[in-house]
């Protein structure tokens, strides 16, 4: 029971932390640069 | 297993910590009153949790430089709480040589004031509050839940022990702790949204209860009762918390084995008792010592060095008025079992007055926070009813504590912040809706 409850709780912990984490995550940034971006930025001068 | 369940969730707590600052410092609180090596026996049984966390809480706060929403302001919380960890350091520095306890308890404590002074930088919502008190449950409830589950099953048999490698390490302390979260559990049953949730917390809260009456401790006993009588007089609604003190004594009286009964009843007779004149016999050597160094007192637990405890263990201190027979003073060294005679020997008379005034200015500040709720209106009943429970818990350990050495628990300490940020939340609250001034 111990070792049962003591899963538990750490997996609890765990929920809280994660939930906490991404409910923090401020927006992603504009995904627009890629691989070749340099390359690219070069041909449109 | 065990470890290795530990091991995987190190693997994915770390990262998430590493990621945010606050979550890192909900993991130092959670594994500060966990003490998660008492339930390892491996590899993993070795890792110094709680530094590791704090480590990463500070690193990211002040060499990272990342900047959390609130703010560190100094009121008289924080600045008692600074006075108290430079008294430590001077009577630590000035304390009787040869003390094995001295640095360690003075170490933890500064351990313990350097969390609580960080809360206000990150406990800037009614959300983060709510988590961090799921988090203290899901470290100190855990302890209760086990322990009091062993004892229904057991029908009474298992006599529950304290939390060993911790500050609950004995039993009476531990059962002063258990008072202590009761309120907690009770505040966030009443609060939860769902209702499985909901259910959790007061099977929590029973289980805490069972769990108080399985260490047999007497203080405890008296503390519950009188958290019991205090629950009834500061609810809202008095009959249905009668009814429920009243279910849960019942509950008691049922579940409790003949041999609880049996060490109750010898409260009447404590002044015969070996064990309560003994712990007189401590009070008296503690408050010897402070009469002997009255501004900085023996350095931390000074009276359990037993050269130090031959000095004054015949002395009356300040307790002139109790004989104690020769035959209840033992001759080895023994611990002051009062948070009061403790700070006051290990302290001395100012950092005694230190501790009684953070005591008392929490108690103040939960009323000025009903003040405050009744000031704004019913958006913040929450607050209103988290001050009522944290008094509570504060109030169990200002009666529990009275007999037993738990001057430097990090739960006080953690309760008396939260007082503070929950009044600093309100006075926000009231100086951005309104534009008005309050005063402090």
């Amino acid at each position: 029971m111990e070792a049962f409850l003591f899963t538990v709780d750490v997996f609890f912990m765990f929920l809280l932390v994660l939930s906490v984490v991404r409910s923090d995550r401020k927006a992603g940034e504009k995904r627009d640069l890629g691989f070749f971006s340099y390359r690219e930025s070069r041909d449109k001068g | 297993m065990r470890d290795l369940m530990m091991l995987g969730g190190m693997i994915a707590l770390i990262p998430l910590s590493l990621a945010n600052a606050f979550a890192a410092y909900l993991l130092w609180g959670w594994t500060g009153v966990l003490t998660p090596a008492n339930y390892l026996y491996g590899f993993m049984q070795s890792i110094r949790y709680n530094m590791l966390f704090a480590l990463i809480t500070l690193v990211m706060i002040l060499v990272a430089g990342i900047r959390e929403k609130g703010i560190f302001k100094l009121n008289w919380t924080t600045g008692l709480l600074i006075l108290f960890g430079i008294q430590a350091v001077v009577a630590a520095s000035l304390g009787y040589a040869n003390n094995p306890f001295n640095w360690e308890y003075c170490s933890n404590l500064l351990k313990i004031l350097v969390f609580v002074l960080l809360m206000p930088l990150f406990m800037t919502s009614r959300l983060r509050i709510h988590a961090l008190l799921i988090v203290l449950v899901l470290g100190l409830g855990l302890h209760g839940f086990l322990e009091g589950a062993k004892y229904l099953v057991s029908g009474g048999g298992h006599h529950v022990a304290g939390i060993p490698m911790s500050m609950v390490g004995d039993n009476n302390h531990f059962a002063v702790a258990l008072v202590m979260t009761v309120p907690i559990t009770y505040y966030l049953f009443q609060y939860s949204e769902r209702s499985l949730v909901r259910l959790g917390f007061l099977g929590v809260t029973f289980f805490l209860v069972i769990a108080v009456i399985g260490t047999y401790s007497r203080g405890a006993f008296v503390c519950l009762s009188i958290v019991g009588l205090w629950f009834i007089f500061i609810s809202k609604h008095r009959v249905a918390a009668f009814i429920c003190v009243a279910i849960i004594g019942l509950l008691i009286m049922t579940l409790a084995a003949d041999t609880w009964f049996d060490r109750i009843s010898t409260i009447k007779t404590a002044t015969e008792d070996a064990s309560f004149m003994g712990r007189v016999s401590a009070w008296r050597a503690s408050s010897s010592l402070a009469l002997q160094h009255p501004i900085f007192g023996g350095g931390f637990h000074a009276v359990q060095v037993q050269y130090v405890w031959d000095s004054f263990k015949m002395s009356p201190g300040l307790l002139t008025f109790i004989d104690v027979p020769e035959e209840f003073i033992r001759d080895t060294a023994r611990a002051a079992h009062s948070i009061y005679f403790e700070v006051m020997g290990d302290l001395g008379f100012v950092g005694l007055t230190i501790f009684l005034a953070l005591l008392v200015n929490a108690q103040i500040t939960c009323a000025k926070i009903r003040k405050l709720c009744r000031q704004i209106g019913p958006s913040v009943d929450w607050a209103r009813d988290l001050a009522n429970m944290l008094a509570i818990s504060l109030l169990a350990y200002m009666v529990g504590g009275a007999s037993v050495s738990l001057g430097y628990y990090e739960l006080v300490y953690v309760i008396i912040m939260l007082i503070a940020v929950v009044h600093l939340f309100l006075l926000e609250q009231v100086k951005t809706s309104t534009g008005v001034q309050v005063l402090r």
